[in-house]
């Protein structure tokens, strides 16, 4: 059988190896939680600078709501007394979909696409305000990281951009890329920008691909649904448990009677008679 | 130590949000269970109709297409299940459960692992199979297969005819286990068949096939026999700077 190479890490005397370094020797006493968490999703530590955009990043994006979609799951598990069943079932959901830091990485993907798009039509200017309205407009282009429910603006994108100029990012080109698109976006779909293209503009400007764009926030992330897991087992709240019956709305089908029970009454059968181990009450219903 | 983290409180009644600026449903919307005194499972009285009337995989198709089968549907969904049954341990979903119990895992750490571990593999299967499963929604018999869907060996011929050979094809909608289809495209054609067709219906049938081999599977194993475990199988190898 073929050995499947890894590159994370090795239980070896004397000291741990992870991800080229010694755990012992290397990290322990320099490395940061942020900057594990770095050299997880991408391989290679974080410098001191980064890992300082990174913890930045993770406060910005702390918005742990208990009500909150992703996070109202890990109460509902939470509500049976464990804490990491509970942290684990809301993960889950949130590879790739519409909610939470993973489509940071689709919306840095939709920045690369609109350099492409830009660069395709040259250095002008107003060339490259009808290329990227062209781009905005494209038949199914789905723009992520735009939208702002329940609020004008993302107040979390109003403390990435104050950050951001202080930080020097408005100089950066993937920075200035989302300054223009959402200035676009918003003259012709009406969207507001959110965090995730500040976000996605930001990570790729310190050199991360796509992909890291969605691991790398959505690990730094991970302490909304530790606190919402360890506070959730902690009270286990029994209205968590069970809904009670009248806070539940059907609209399934209406009442009705089985083919099988209406054969069976038309048999003579009643239906208490009748085990729930079925094959007998089946032979009997098909005759 | 050094001074405490300053921190800046503001009384509950003070504080709004964007949630608080909108009406929001009172109540949660369900489309399958009626709950009660005396359940109902679309529209069907569990405990009177459903339990006396129905095995639990004819239940099952119930809630997952919100009809019930009928008798070809549920026997044709009960050998489809019957095959996708053994999730052998070298499977990841058992063998990611077998490890849950080894670890000392909670009973219900070791049944979340194996579902899990099913779904991630009912996902993977589906996926594999999307240009089949779009195959058989045509319904052109005399189309060329996916490339991907054809037998790999006599092994897997043996098994899609012993298939073929349980099912009723009276009407000849599955004459496409007469072709040289693998085992798991078999599998699928015949849930297809039975009305198990939309990807979610397929993974959802797939995880309640595979449950009980592996959770049988995993709870036979004694927790904390780490010893016991093969630690190299499949052999991982680190490597730096690769």
């Amino acid at each position: 059988m073929k050995a499947i190479q890894t590159r994370v890490a090795m239980s070896c005397n004397g000291d741990n190896r992870y991800f080229g370094h010694g755990a012992l020797s290397e990290l322990a006493g320099n490395e940061t939680m942020t900057g594990l968490f770095a050299l997880a999703c991408t391989g290679r530590r974080a410098t001191r600078e980064e890992r300082e955009l990174l913890d930045l990043i993770a406060c910005i994006i702390n918005s742990a709501d208990a009500r909150i979609w992703p996070l109202k799951m890990t109460r509902l598990v939470a509500s049976y007394g464990g804490t990491l069943a509970a942290f684990g079932a809301a993960q889950f959901a949130l590879e790739g979909t519409t909610m939470g830091p993973w489509i940071i990485g689709y919306a840095a993907q939709m920045l690369l696409d609109a350099r492409a798009a830009l660069e395709r039509c040259g250095d002008r200017e107003e060339m490259g305000r009808a290329a990227l309205r062209d781009f905005v407009g494209e038949k199914g282009r789905r723009l992520y990281g735009y939208g702002v429910p329940l609020r004008r603006t993302d107040e979390r994108m109003d403390a990435l951009q104050r950050e951001a100029r202080v930080r020097g990012f408005a100089a950066k080109p993937f920075w200035r890329l989302q300054e223009q698109l959402n200035a676009v976006v918003l003259e012709r779909k009406g969207l507001m920008c959110n965090v995730g293209i500040g976000l996605a503009a930001m990570l790729l400007d310190m050199g991360y691909s796509p992909s890291e764009c969605s691991r790398i926030p959505y690990f730094l992330n991970q302490n909304v649904f530790v606190a919402h897991a360890v506070e959730g087992a902690r009270l286990a709240p029994a209205e968590m448990r069970r809904l009670p019956e009248d806070a539940i709305e059907y609209l399934g089908p209406a009442r009705r009677e089985s083919p099988r029970a209406k054969s069976a009454r038309g048999a003579g059968q009643c239906h208490s008679n009748v085990t729930s181990d079925a094959p007998s009450a089946v032979a009997s219903a098909r005759s | 130590m050094s001074a405490p983290v300053s921190s800046s409180r503001i009384a509950a009644k003070e504080l709004t949000g964007p949630f608080e600026t909108v009406e929001w449903p009172e109540r949660l919307v369900g489309r399958v269970v009626q709950p009660g005194p005396s359940p109902r499972m679309c529209g069907y009285d569990v405990e009177v109709d459903l339990a006396a009337n129905y095995r639990p995989h004819e239940t099952f198709f119930l809630a997952i297409t919100g009809e019930l089968p009928s008798d070809i549907q549920s026997r044709r969904l009960g050998i489809a299940l019957g095959f996708a049954s053994a999730v052998s341990p070298g499977e990841a979903a058992t063998h990611a459960a077998m490890l849950a119990r080894i670890c000392s895992g909670s009973d219900s750490a070791v049944i979340a692992t194996a579902c899990v571990g099913l779904a991630e593999a009912a996902r993977y299967l589906v996926r594999e199979h999307t240009a089949f499963i779009a195959w058989l929604d045509a319904g052109d018999s005399d189309a060329a297969l996916p490339r991907n869907v054809l037998a790999k060996g006599e092994q897997e011929r043996a098994a899609v005819a012993r298939l073929r050979a349980l099912v009723d094809d009276a009407s000849g909608d599955l004459a496409v286990l007469r072709r040289e289809i693998g085992r798991d495209a078999a599998i699928l054609a015949v849930f297809h068949a039975a009305g198990v067709r939309r990807a979610d219906q397929i993974q959802s049938a797939l995880v309640y096939a595979g449950l009980g081999a592996a959770l049988g599977e995993a709870f036979a194993v004694k927790p904390n026999t780490y010893r016991e475990y093969p630690m190299n199988l499949p052999p991982q190898q680190y490597v730096e700077n690769a």
